[in-house]
Formats: C-alpha cells, structure tokens, sequence
C-alpha cells in the first residue's frame, strides 16, 4: 500500500509543481515558484556541518559531513532541477539522510545552469569536481557519484567522460529518476505514463531542453547530454531508481539495457506509484526506505 | 580488516533483495518466499555463523590491547547473539507459514518482522563502522591480524553471483536480475489503483483550468492594476 504521504505530496505536486511546468512562465518565475519549495527545508541539515572548504572555479560546491563522524567514503552528488533550477536545501537534506544511512560524506556540485550557461558549462564544471576530488587525494574506489532526475543524467555524462578521457573512474553510481535523454522520444512511458506523472510534463520539454544546450539541437544527442546515446562499456557499478508512474522511467530502463549489453553491471528498482524524485521527501516513508537502498549500494560498492 | 569489509558488501546486498521481498510477501508469496527462504539461509550459513564469529574475535583482540577503548563493543557482541536469533525464527516461520496464510495478516505480520530484522542489521553495521572499524586499525598490530586471519579463508559468497548460485540459487536469479520491483506493503493493483488513476485524471484536469483562469484573471486585470 502506498502510504498517505505520498498520496498527499503526489496530489500537492499534481495541483501545483505539474501545473507550473505546464504553464507559460519565465525561467525566472519558474526558478522562484519551485524555490518556494525551499522553506519546507532548514538551511542545514540537523547534526551536519555545511562547509565551502575547496571551491570550485566557475561553481558553487558544498561539502556535507555528520558532526562528529569520521569517514572516507565521498559521495559526489549533481542535484536536479531540469538545468535550469534547484533545490539546494533539499537536496542538502537529502543528501545528509543518505550520507548518514552509509556513513559518508558528501560533496554536492551546483553546476552552472542554463539558459545563462548552456552545456557544456555545467558538465565541465561537474567533471572538474570529480578531479577535484581526485586532486585532494580521495581514492577513487572510495567515490560514489549521484544524481537525482537531470542531476541524474548529468551524473553519466560526467562517468562517460571520464573513461573517455582515461581517469580512474568511481566505485559507482547512484542514478535517482534520471533525465537521460533529451531529446524526448514520444513513446513508452513517456506517453503511458503522462497523465499518471504526478510531476512532470512534457508540454515545455521543448523550450527547456532547447535552453540547455543553447539553441543548438544537434547537441541533444551527444552522449554527454543524452547519455542514453553513449557507450557504456568500462563504466562503473550502475544502480538506478524510478517511479513505476514516472514519464522519465525509460530513460532508466533504456539505459540499463545499454548498460548490461556493453557488460556493465547495471540495475534497476522500479518503486510502485511513486512520483518523480520522491527520494527528496523526507516526510515519505517509502523515501527512506529508497535511500536505505542506495545506501546499502554506497556499503557494497565502498566497503 | 578487507574481509570484514567484503562481508558487509555482501549483507548489504542481500539486505537489499530482502527489502524489497518482503514488501511483496503477502501479494506474491510464490515468488517472494522462495528468494527469502534462500536469504535466510545464507544469513545464518555466512553471516551469522562466519562473518559474527570473526568480528567476535577481533572484539577480544581489540579488548585485549585497549579495555577501555569502545564502551559499546558488549552490544555489538549482544547484537550478533540476538540477530542470529531472530534470523532462526524468521526462516523458520517463514518455512512453517502456508501459500494461503501469507497472503493474509500472518504475511503482513512475517513481512513486518523481516523489514525490522533489515532496519536492526543495517544499524548495527552502521555501529560497527562508525565506532568500531577506524579505530581498530589502529590499535590492532600485525600478529593480531596475522592470528585473525588462521582459517579464515572463507570468503562471502554473495560476491559472485555464480558461487552464489551454487548454494543459494533463487536468491543468486534473483540478483541478477535486471530490474527489480519495490512495492509498499500489500500493495494491490488493479480496480482500485484504475479508479485512483481516473480521480486524479479528473483532479489534474480540474487544477488545469483553475490555473488557466487564474492566468486569464492575471492578463485580464493587469492593465488596471499599473
């Protein structure tokens, strides 16, 4: 059974986020009715230090640690929002639920975002992150990179350029409701599953995925940006997680395919009813529990 | 130290599997208690009959060099006793319990008791590694380790599906899976989730146009309100 919370936020999201994305809106108004949002989350997780420690040269970054805990486990987290807005604190929160359920720290990339910075800005500023981290003496086997919806599909364009520029590659990748193809085939669940969605719409994919690499169309096909079109031979442990009643729950299944096909281990948890990115909602129970999940997957690959 | 740290990939991974089985023990009992039936075995087989006894070991070896290093290190070790416990009473009442008694409250109630089990063991590992595995580096010296380690050659199966495979079969299909399912607890599909989708068809038609008039209004007004 579905619990009640999730009922309610589904609802919540169905009467407002769904209806917001519908709508003919300014990035600017957009950014500001989802940073609304933002007052359901403290600025710091409670029993966490949020430091600036290391900063990147063209982004934010923050580091994410429990008080009083020591660890070497890093997660490298890229939040979402479309490329073109996000949830800071709840991604923070977020994070902070994960890192204590694996005993980890996290680093999480606020990525430049379209349309003031089109890719590959926020793809270059994600993979300097990771090197980043490489450079500060973070042994790789000891990284685990996330990504939650677009953050998602920023989290394999960031793998599969790595391995094509031939540096040590993470432990492995935690894929939440990933973005992985944008240039938004209209079939499979992407129709099935459009009015159940309680979150996303298409109805503005175009202008919104236009905005993210520019104007240039021809760009939504690299695999950089639609990492679905990559190869993903010599990638890392992959785990995605997605909402049976997601539009974006291909992207997942697609990509899992590629995966195993080019001899990845790559799975795939299809969570019943849930919405879209409901690993971010820490009243849910079936939030917790997803992230006990991806937790127990940080645990296996970083043991 | 590597050994133990391997034996909790593996846990992790079956406890995994056991969550997301238990969630669907009391709507497909002929798929789910098969996997967990497998689960429970390789838990008291390894983990609880390998794995604990060598962390019980280090325990001594830790205690010995350092008493009064970790106050907790007697639960851990309670913890180990009362886990394999209740993993002896979950397989056996999951061996004991009917097709027709699972899919009614006695499932719901067997499915209550494996996801507390899950929520215990992830919190011990948790313990073990937030208190206890970066300190016992370094207390321990090399003859403590190099006496650990006599005997201990067996390594945790659940780290190849193949060697799996030869113990735990339905368990080691089941991981190699693909794509797995993860339901709420009693999840029913059908008639009621087609009328939930046809309510919220309805409500999200509904909002559409109160946004849509809303917007109108907006339009409408705003050369007054300048």
């Amino acid at each position: 059974m579905v619990s009640w919370q999730i009922t309610t936020a589904s609802l919540f999201s169905r009467l407002t986020v769904k209806q917001l994305l519908q709508r003919d809106v300014s990035v600017q108004k957009l950014r500001g009715q989802i940073g609304a949002i933002e007052r359901l989350f403290p600025d710091h997780p409670p029993g966490f230090e949020v430091a600036h420690d290391h900063p990147l040269p063209n982004c934010d970054a923050d580091w994410l640690r429990a008080r009083g805990r020591r660890t070497d486990r890093v997660v490298l987290h890229f939040p979402g929002g479309a490329y073109v807005a996000r949830l800071p604190n709840m991604e923070r929160a977020m994070l902070a639920r994960l890192c204590t359920a694996a005993t980890a720290r996290a680093r999480i990339v606020f990525y430049r975002l379209a349309p003031e910075h089109p890719f590959p800005a926020g793809h270059e500023d994600s993979v300097g992150a990771y090197e980043q981290l490489l450079e500060l003496g973070v042994a790789p086997h000891r990284i685990v990179v996330s990504g939650i919806s677009a953050g998602g599909g920023m989290a394999l364009g960031v793998l599969l350029a790595l391995r094509d520029r031939g540096l040590p590659l993470p432990a492995g990748a935690i894929l939440m409701s990933p973005l992985t193809d944008l240039t938004d085939p209209h079939d499979g669940s992407r129709v099935t599953n459009a009015v159940r969605d309680p979150v996303l719409s298409h109805k503005r994919g175009v202008e919104m995925r236009a905005m993210y690499v520019g104007g240039e169309t021809e760009k939504m096909t690299h695999p950089y940006v639609s990492p679905v079109y990559g190869d993903f031979a010599g990638l890392p442990p992959l785990f995605f997680q997605a909402g049976s009643t997601e539009i974006l729950l291909d992207d997942s299944r697609r990509c899992v395919e590629r995966a195993r096909a080019a001899g990845v281990a790559a799975e795939l948890e299809v969570w019943k009813e849930m919405p879209h990115g409901w690993q971010g909602l820490p009243f849910v129970p079936e939030s917790g529990r997803a992230i006990d999940h991806c937790a127990d997957f940080i645990r296996e690959r970083c043991p | 130290m590597r050994l133990l740290r391997d034996d909790h990939a593996g846990l992790s991974r079956v406890m995994r599997e056991v969550d997301a089985q238990q969630s669907m023990l009391q709507t497909s009992p002929e798929t789910a208690r098969p996997v967990l039936a497998d689960a429970m075995r390789y838990l008291l087989v390894y983990q609880h009959s390998v794995h604990h006894p060598r962390e019980d070991r280090l325990f001594a070896r830790i205690r010995a060099r350092e008493p009064g290093l970790y106050r907790n290190m007697d639960r851990l070790v309670r913890e180990h006793r009362s886990g394999q416990q209740r993993a002896e009473v979950l397989a056996g009442e999951l061996a004991r319990t009917t097709m027709a008694q699972l899919r009614g409250k006695a499932g719901l109630r067997l499915a209550r008791q494996l996801q507390q089990y899950v929520v215990h063991t992830r919190e011990h590992m948790k313990r073990e590694e937030a208190v206890f595995y970066t300190g016992s580096e370094r207390v321990l010296r090399a003859s403590d380790w190099a006496a650990l380690m006599e005997g201990a050659s067996q390594r945790d199966p659940a780290l190849d599906l193949n060697r799996l495979a030869t113990r735990y079969p339905r368990l080691a299909a089941r991981l190699a899976e693909a794509e797995r399912s993860v339901t709420g607890r009693g999840e029913s599909l059908g008639r009621r989730n087609a009328v939930r989708q046809k309510t919220e068809h309805l409500i999200e038609a509904c909002a559409a146009l109160v946004h849509r008039t809303l917007d109108l209004a907006r339009r409408v007004t705003q050369p007054f309100r300048r």
